[in-house]
């Protein structure tokens, strides 16, 4: 091989790390100018690898959870099968009630002629991991494009909207959280219907904003979906309001905290709505 | 490239862990961070060529494991290994406690780059000032791990090439 001279070489260096700084512009630049990820077929294959790691990695760190949940219930049966009891009874009655309604709804239906909202059809899927930047509040879950996922189709946790699906890979999907700083989701109150946008605060709650001052909010009051924004369907439950505040003197709308009711730090199983959303089936 | 490797497999191994056990040892948005030490250790070791593909790569898989901006991360990492790779070269001979230190700044430059380009820039104070902090306490555990695993490596390395001349 032939020998390089120490000033051809040195030249060469200096291409190569002009080169280098060149492509990372230009991959800079597609990226604002796309505003949007590229998703390479070796993007996703490196996707469903760690999906695959994360998984082994979280399987026995949720059995351990699972043990020492457990644990924990056991400590405290007794007292929670009174309040369960109580609470049973409490619901026997309001079960009573809602059949009633329901029974009423389908009758004024029929006459009315409305056709019943379409059925969702739905996957249970297992969270793996979560997002390495820690302000974000994505998770990774096991079910991709092989399982019919595809991206703004909406996640259920226990006891209602957990967020939506915001990537896919072959076998993983990310989950946005409704607590997420960048989720927002068009909501309304459900006892007064006042309308607003529920934006995640970046930890474990979210605000209702764009409520004007006067509107009648209490604390408790139950957040529903409006379905507005062609991504939820209309009345999936979001959450209570847990605090009202009239805001600053200058502040148009009212400040409305809300404690979404999936326990967004402990799900580990969700449920996506697989049928992909159309603004005129889902109102 | 022993050092690429040794960052390579330290770097794989802390997005597994944090992207799967860290909320375990996470407060709040602190949690703990080895990757600022990692591309520290690794502008100290190895040469600018093979530092500067490595930390780009490293980027783009660390992508993988985010929903933020995929160039955020090898821009970012590749400033920070810029950066020690500079002071390294043309300010001084770093010691070891002057290395934790760095690795707190380069902490901040990779924080302000992913938080401002995420759209998040009011977290950095003071969350990400304290999460610096606690990147520069976990440094020396960090590089001793780095070191001890290079050592070894060169250790085999020297093995295998007395075998083979034998």
């Amino acid at each position: 091989m032939p020998h390089q001279s120490p000033k051809k070489s040195k030249a060469t260096k200096r291409l190569l790390v002009v080169s280098i700084l060149l492509t990372i512009a230009g991959i800079i630049t597609l990226g604002i100018l796309t505003k949007s990820r590229l998703i390479l077929p070796v993007e996703m294959a490196i996707k469903d690898t760690n999906g695959h790691l994360q998984s082994l990695l979280t399987n026995p760190f949720s059995r351990l959870r699972q043990i020492w949940n457990a644990y924990v219930v056991l400590q405290n049966v007794k007292e929670e099968n009174q309040v369960l009891r109580a609470q049973l009874a409490e619901l026997e009655n309001e079960i009573t009630t809602y059949r009633e309604a329901l029974i009423e709804n389908r009758r004024l239906r029929q006459l009315l002629a409305i056709k019943e909202s379409q059925e969702w059809q739905t996957k249970v899927a297992h969270i793996v991991g979560t997002d390495i930047a820690p302000w974000r509040a994505v998770v990774t879950i096991d079910a991709g494009k092989k399982d019919g996922i595809s991206v703004d189709m909406p996640v259920l946790g226990q006891g209602g909207l957990l967020g939506r699906v915001i990537e896919t890979s072959m076998s993983f999907s990310k989950v946005m959280l409704i607590t997420d700083y960048h989720s927002r989701i068009a909501a309304i109150v459900q006892r007064n219907r006042a309308r607003g946008i529920l934006k995640g605060d970046g930890a474990r709650g979210c605000v209702l904003d764009y409520v004007k001052k006067g509107v009648d909010i209490q604390k408790g009051d139950i957040i529903i979906t409006s379905g507005l924004d062609g991504i939820f369907p209309k009345g999936l439950m979001i959450g209570k309001v847990k605090l009202v505040g009239p805001g600053d003197k200058s502040d148009l709308f009212q400040f409305i905290g809300v404690e979404p009711s999936s326990r967004i730090d402990q799900v580990e199983e969700v449920l996506v709505m697989l049928k992909s959303p159309d603004k005129d089936k889902i109102r | 490239m022993k050092g690429a490797l040794v960052f390579f497999v330290f770097f794989y191994f802390s997005l597994l862990l944090e992207s799967t056990w860290c909320i375990l040892c996470s407060i709040y948005f602190l949690h703990i961070d080895p990757i600022p030490s990692l591309i520290c250790w690794l502008a100290l070791t190895e040469d600018i060529k093979k530092g500067m593909l490595t930390v780009i790569f490293a980027g783009f898989l660390a992508s993988t494991f985010s929903s933020i901006h995929f160039f955020l991360f090898p821009v970012s990492y590749l400033i920070a290994f810029l950066t020690v790779y500079f002071v390294r070269s043309n300010v001084l001979e770093l010691t070891k406690w002057q290395a934790y230190l760095v690795t707190g700044f380069i902490s901040v430059e990779i924080l302000v780059m992913q938080l401002a380009g995420s759209g998040s820039p009011e977290l950095l104070w003071p969350w990400g000032l304290f999460q610096s902090g606690l990147n520069i306490a976990i440094a020396p555990l960090v590089f001793w791990l780095c070191d001890k695993f290079y050592s070894l490596l060169n250790e085999l390395h020297t093995r295998f090439a007395h075998e083979k001349r034998a």
